[in-house]
């Protein structure tokens, strides 16, 4: 087999693997790394990001105010002392992304430009047009063809990791275009291949994110943490689920359900803010899981609108005007116009929640560290402890430069620690392990439709693991999901060839697809509370006595994952009833005047 | 390090490479047109050259023979025909250039690039004036003749 | 009630096949349908060794690149209601080398993406806290060619380049000057160097189909011409300024 040697390894090439690599290129430029990936880095799926970043950059705002507005928006389930280190460093990694080249969106003076976003009580998310995440991408991409030390590999899959002795040695890899087994030997391994959201049906995700680090880290032992929490985004397409970003809320866009009534005010994010001018945690500008669990109260009472393509309410940006929708929502409006064949400028768009990110994942320690030696995680595979119960929108971005150089740099460090594996002991094991992926194709007996698999996996998620979930809903689908990964093993892969045999390929990721949904259903089934974007009939409150705890979920193969629960690190911010609109304003005067009483009590 | 430490597989590629036909041009509108754009630059060649044989001629001082023999030739039916596909052909070029011009220039007014329809004013207000001009010039030579 | 689209689509298997030839489909399909869909159908229920490269399904991360009736197109961005009653033919897109199917040989494209020096080579030097100043008109004059998302169309669409493989051609192009006309960057003197040459933009005879089937208007054509000047005014000045520099 083909071995290819280097210090550090990263699986993933979007924004946390690309600014992985930068950081050894420039923390340790004696190091090399192989920046593995199953597409060319452009067509990561950090490409289609579109809000923005998040970064405490007014005057008027402060690092507490943001460890504040993630920890809440949370629920609570954040670690939060990573909290605070991804808070302060946030707005260096924005700067560093525009001395690179980023064109963030700006004031007339010259200064960046942030707008406000969900969950938010001070606008600090930075934006480049409505395409922040293809900016930042490719500003990553094109600044890492300047380290000769970072060698890419492009259009290779990862097909398993080695681990030996709980340490992690290198990748097997596949080279798509070559038709060939490259295993890539390395001391470190980073991992960023992004989230899961394709176990479901409708999401906003690509093609490409079926979660393959996350499964892969799984199997050898790391715990997927928290991996129950999953995103609705409040503002999908209907049918194809392409996304439409928060940023049309965050510059004045309103939600309106069939009778043209603002629905969000009846759901504790009221009362109505006036028609073009959002007010920070209030209506719109609620946090993702609220705005998504009203869609579906709404759907409950007959409220929306119904159409081929579903139940859907209005996205209304009619009253921002042609000239400031063209400069502010651009690629929106072409989104639009292409998928739906409406133009925001003159008629309301169809929107509904739609699966956009996997608040859990690889179980990570603040510093990226999983518990495999060796082996990093960061961006959406990772749990790093930032997002808990559920993510603010515009922290995902800066998450994946944030922990990526971290990872870069943790893993660079590791890889001066310890020596290459034996080669012929590892290279023998690569070979078993292609062999054994090989071993689908043309395999007697295999005679189940990958397409259908595939389908009916996303749809028993979507209804039994949805926005809203149940005992009873959870457990049908926990029946069937373990029906399909039977029928998984007698999955027919015709294709026998070698040179991008995507029929293979596709194989491999449905069988990460089906692991990770199994243990999002489980934690689901075990977590008997109602958490941020976890919303259970059954148990309606949150339960911070039992629930204050992490889920983690251990691999067992064919049988269900062992669901254990880990500690939540508070330190600032005691757990408190997280609120929004009128009654959030009227916590925080009350938490303001109690903080005040103190200060004034110590003769401060 | 980074290493190639075995290299034994051979690649199981073999790209294709689809030969260029001659005809290339032909399969689409876009790039027919844009022949044809080009094949002006002909009429305008054969065009130059008729304008330097008369100058060649007009060069001759008292003998007018040359010159009576080149306007004869410019006034034959078969050098009209030519020379009217000719001034259709750069017409044709002039339009098509005039519509690409917009592109060549990036200058900002009020914070926007500057609208293409400026640049072509600009353009066919020029064309205009110089061609009252020539022609002037040339009415007024045929005067004096 | 769905229609039928005839599809007829080049296919090329490097291991069993000595030359592309054609497969026939009959895709279902409704008003939504896009090609990648009827693609993704074919391979779930038809033939699922057919292979193409695709991921966002919104135009955004330029993998889908293909030729559908001549016209280089994304799949994602191309409907079938608006070919109904034709038959669809589905080509890998143009002056590439086909690698697999609908798949061909990007590394050139690439290759010649990272010899332009596509990133910042910075006028000074600024502190982690600070951001430079780039005012909005600063940002307009360069942002409409940073919307590149790399697909290849303008090289698909490209004579010159299907001409004479030398050419670094119209995407490559419009990213240096996407660099050289950024405010904060001073490495247009570099970038010059290979944008001078023959195989520069002196290859272009502005064709224009290049900005035609760009799927994000960013008008590769108008960064060439473009180019051109900053070309011919960087030989002049070198011809007239006495010494080496």
């Amino acid at each position: 087999m083909d071995i290819v040697k280097a210090d550090v390894a990263i699986v993933g090439a979007g924004g946390a693997g690309l600014r992985a690599a930068i950081a050894v290129a420039e923390s340790a430029p004696d190091l090399d790394v192989a920046l593995i990936s199953k597409v060319y880095p452009m067509r990561s799926h950090t490409v289609a990001a579109e809000g923005g970043a998040a970064g405490v950059y007014r005057d008027d705002d402060s690092l507490y105010k943001h460890f504040v507005d993630t920890v809440a928006g949370g629920d609570w389930l954040c670690e939060q002392d990573v909290v605070d280190f991804f808070v302060d460093r946030a707005p260096r990694e924005l700067y560093q992304l525009e001395h690179w080249g980023c064109p963030w969106s700006r004031q007339p003076d010259g200064r960046i430009n942030v707008r406000p976003f969900g969950g938010m009580k001070v606008p600090r998310t930075w934006f480049a047009a409505d395409r922040t995440g293809f900016h930042m991408l490719h500003t990553l991409f094109q600044t890492s063809i300047k380290y000769s030390h970072i060698h890419r590999l492009d259009e290779h899959f990862a097909l398993d990791l080695i681990v030996h002795d709980n340490q992690v040695q290198g990748v097997l890899t596949f080279d798509i275009q070559n038709g060939i087994p490259r295993l890539v030997l390395a001391k470190s391994v980073v991992i960023a291949t992004g989230g899961s959201s394709r176990c479901y049906k409708f999401n906003t995700n690509g093609g490409i994110v079926t979660g393959d680090g996350m499964a892969l880290a799984y199997r050898h032992g790391a715990k997927l943490r928290d991996m129950e929490f999953v995103q609705y985004h409040p503002t999908g397409l209907p049918g194809c689920g392409v996304l439409m970003t928060e940023a049309c809320r965050g510059e004045g866009g309103v939600l309106t359900n069939k009778d043209g009534y603002r629905y969000l005010q009846d759901y504790g994010l009221g009362p109505e803010t006036p028609l073009g001018h959002p007010k920070s945690k209030y209506m719109e500008l609620g946090p993702r899981d609220r705005v998504s669990q009203a869609f579906w109260q709404e759907k409950k009472k007959g409220r929306t609108i119904k159409t081929p393509l579903g139940d859907v309410v209005n996205l209304d940006l009619r009253h921002l005007g042609e000239k400031y929708l063209h400069e502010r929502l651009p690629f929106i409006c072409e989104l639009a116009k292409a998928y739906v064949g409406l133009d925001p400028v003159d008629a309301p768009i169809p929107v509904c929640p739609t699966v956009h990110y996997t608040m859990g994942g690889i179980e990570t320690d603040g510093k990226t560290a999983c518990t495999i030696k060796g082996l990093y995680a960061a961006g959406e595979c990772a749990s790093v402890g930032i997002h808990g119960a559920n993510r603010l929108g515009s922290n995902s971005l800066v998450e994946t430069v944030v922990f990526g150089h971290v990872a870069g740099d943790e893993a660079a460090k590791f890889s001066r620690e310890v020596d290459f594996a034996d080669q012929n002991k590892t290279e023998k094991e690569a070979e078993d392990l292609y062999a054994a992926s090989r071993s689908i194709i043309g395999a007697k007996g295999h005679d189940e439709n990958m397409g259908r698999i595939r389908a009916e996996m996303g749809q028993t998620m979507d209804d039994g693991v949805g926005i809203y979930r149940d005992d009873a809903s959870i457990r049908a689908t926990i029946a069937k999901l373990a029906e399909l990964k039977a029928r998984y093993k007698k999955v027919k892969v015709s294709d026998d060839s070698n040179v991008f045999n995507t029929e293979w390929l596709n194989a491999v990721e449905l069988g990460f697809l089906l692991d990770n949904a199994y243990a999002m259903a489980y934690s689901a089934l075990n977590r008997t509370e109602s958490r941020g974007s976890h919303q259970r009939l059954d148990y309606p409150e949150r339960d911070d006595k039992k629930f204050l705890a992490h889920s983690l979920a251990t691999y067992n193969g064919d049988d269900a994952p062992t669901i254990t629960y880990g500690s939540v690190k508070i330190t600032k911010l005691k757990p408190a009833k997280r609120v929004y609109g009128a009654e959030g304003e009227k916590a925080e005067a009350a938490a303001k005047a109690a903080a005040e009483a103190e200060a004034a009590k110590e003769g401060k | 390090m980074f290493e190639v430490t075995k290299k034994e597989a051979p690649s199981k590629r073999k790209p294709f490479n689809r030969p260029v036909e001659a005809n290339w041009w032909t399969r689409k509108k876009f790039y027919t047109m844009y022949m044809i754009r080009e094949s002006s630059v002909l009429f305008a060649m054969l065009f130059a050259l008729e304008l330097l044989a008369g100058m060649i001629c007009a060069a001759t001082g008292n003998d007018t023979s040359c010159l009576i023999k080149w306007i004869n030739f410019m006034a034959s039916w078969p050098v009209k025909i030519v020379n009217v596909i000719g001034l259709f052909a750069v017409l044709y070029h002039t339009y098509t250039w005039f519509n690409l011009m917009p592109k060549a220039q990036r200058l900002m007014v009020k914070g926007e690039p500057m609208p293409g329809s400026f640049v072509k004013v600009a353009l066919y207000g020029a064309l205009f004036i110089t061609s009252l001009v020539a022609i002037a010039l040339a009415a007024t030579g045929l005067l004096s003749i | 009630m769905a229609d039928k689209m005839n599809m007829e689509i080049l296919r090329y298997r490097p291991e069993q096949d000595e030359k592309p030839w054609v497969q026939k489909f009959e895709v279902p399909f409704t008003h939504e349908t896009s090609l990648l869909e009827a693609l993704c159908y074919i391979k779930d229920n038809l033939d699922g060794s057919l292979s193409f490269r695709w991921s966002c399904r919104m135009a955004i991360c330029g993998s889908c690149g293909m030729m559908v009736n001549g016209t280089p197109r994304l799949a994602c961005k191309t409907f079938l209601r608006d070919y109904a009653g034709e038959v669809m033919r589905i080509e890998p897109l143009a002056n590439f080398p086909i690698e697999r199917d609908l798949v061909v040989d990007l590394s050139d494209f690439i290759e010649k993406l990272e010899r332009i020096k596509p990133y910042i080579i910075p006028k000074e030097e600024k502190k982690d806290d600070e951001e430079y100043l780039q005012t909005p008109t600063q940002l307009e004059k360069y942002h409409q060619f940073s919307g590149c998302i790399n697909c290849g169309l303008c090289y698909a669409a490209c004579p010159q380049y299907k001409l004479n493989k030398e050419f670094i051609g119209p995407a490559v192009i419009a990213l240096a000057y996407r660099y050289n006309l950024d405010s904060r960057d001073a490495g247009m003197k570099q970038r010059l160097e290979l944008l001078n040459q023959e195989s520069g933009v002196w290859s272009c005879t502005f064709v224009g189909y290049c900005s035609q089937v760009c799927p994000k208007g960013v008008d590769p054509a108008s960064a060439i011409q473009l180019s051109k000047i900053h070309s011919t005014t960087d030989y002049i000045i070198s011809k007239i300024t006495p010494g080496a520099d």
